[in-house]
């Protein structure tokens, strides 16, 4: 009995590790197609997402829209992906391009870092062995980086912090 | 004696960037762009490659959190033991994942290649001219 349960986990492990072989070997056929045809995609398809699936392949605007169409017409088989490789939700869609995006950013991190700066002796001697963070103009000190930059966030969400990172092994 | 073979790829130039094209495989299979980032120890993917890729961590892991750049400040970040392939080179090590978009140029980016698997590389940056290379 002990014999035949024996057996039976091992043939089971055999056909768990032939279904992964098939898989795989399905997944790299998928992957090849994608190479092969890759010059044909990027000139018919610049800027969509592509899935490769049953050798077919599938064509959207985003990854969750190809993959969709892959498994649904052919369930339970592996897919490569191609992401769609345009960021969603670029700052230009609000508004602002992403040069003034960075350029307010970039200046807002340099005021931070000002304040610190103007600042420097008094904080350090008030928060000898703490990490301190600047942002929106207040200052956050916590016992590791994570807790000044977690003040920081819930005061100010989003905006940048400069961070002083404390070091104990430099304490003289 | 036969001459050895050199595998190279050419790497595109984004704003200021160098840009490779990297496969991930999971059960599924991902075909992504990467940065080319010689000035960072480790190589991470984000969290959306790894999951778009269907591949689950595994080993230990733990929090710790970015605080020196803009893509990244404040995050928290897991990191994992795992194995990364690039080219013919594979590389054992921690692997990080990052919880958050990365973009360069308004291109999606989901692999920051580390030095830790550059060092495996002939890695050619030109900045002057823009051009770039990975020979293995």
């Amino acid at each position: 009995m002990l014999a035949m349960a024996a057996q039976e986990l091992q043939d089971a492990r055999d056909t768990g590790a032939t279904a992964d072989a098939t898989r795989e070997a399905d997944l790299d056929r998928q992957g090849e197609i994608l190479m092969e045809r890759k010059v044909e995609i990027d000139a018919r398809h610049p800027n969509k997402a592509i899935a490769v699936c049953g050798e077919e392949v599938f064509v959207g605007d985003s990854d969750d829209e190809v993959v969709s169409k892959a498994r649904a017409a052919h369930p339970g088989r592996p897919y490569f992906l191609r992401q769609c490789p345009l960021e969603s939700g670029r700052p230009e869609d609000a508004g602002a391009s992403e040069d003034e995006v960075d350029a307010a950013f970039e200046e807002d991190l340099a005021r931070q870092e000002r304040i610190f700066m103007d600042r420097i002796d008094e904080l350090l001697a008030r928060y000898p062995d703490k990490f301190i963070a600047v942002c929106g103009g207040e200052v956050f000190a916590g016992k590791d980086d994570g807790e000044a930059a977690s003040k920081a966030r819930a005061a100010h969400p989003g905006r940048p912090f400069f961070m002083r990172l404390y070091d104990p092994c430099r304490r003289s | 004696m036969p001459p050895e073979l050199i595998m190279a790829v050419r790497l595109r130039l984004v704003a200021g960037v160098f840009l490779d094209e990297c496969e991930l495989r999971g059960k599924e299979g991902l075909s992504l762009l990467g940065i080319v980032d010689s000035g960072a120890s480790p190589t991470y993917v984000t969290v959306e490659a790894r999951r778009s890729a269907h591949l689950e961590p595994t080993g230990r892991s733990k929090t710790f959190m970015c605080v020196h750049g803009k893509n990244h400040a404040g995050i928290a970040t897991r990191s994992y033991y795992g194995r990364v392939m690039l080219g013919t080179k594979s590389g054992g090590g921690i692997v990080y994942e990052i919880d958050a978009p990365l973009a360069v140029g308004g291109l999606r980016v989901g692999v920051v290649l580390g030095r830790d698997m550059l060092q495996h590389l002939n890695v050619a940056l030109n900045w002057k001219d823009g051009t770039g290379f990975l020979e293995w």
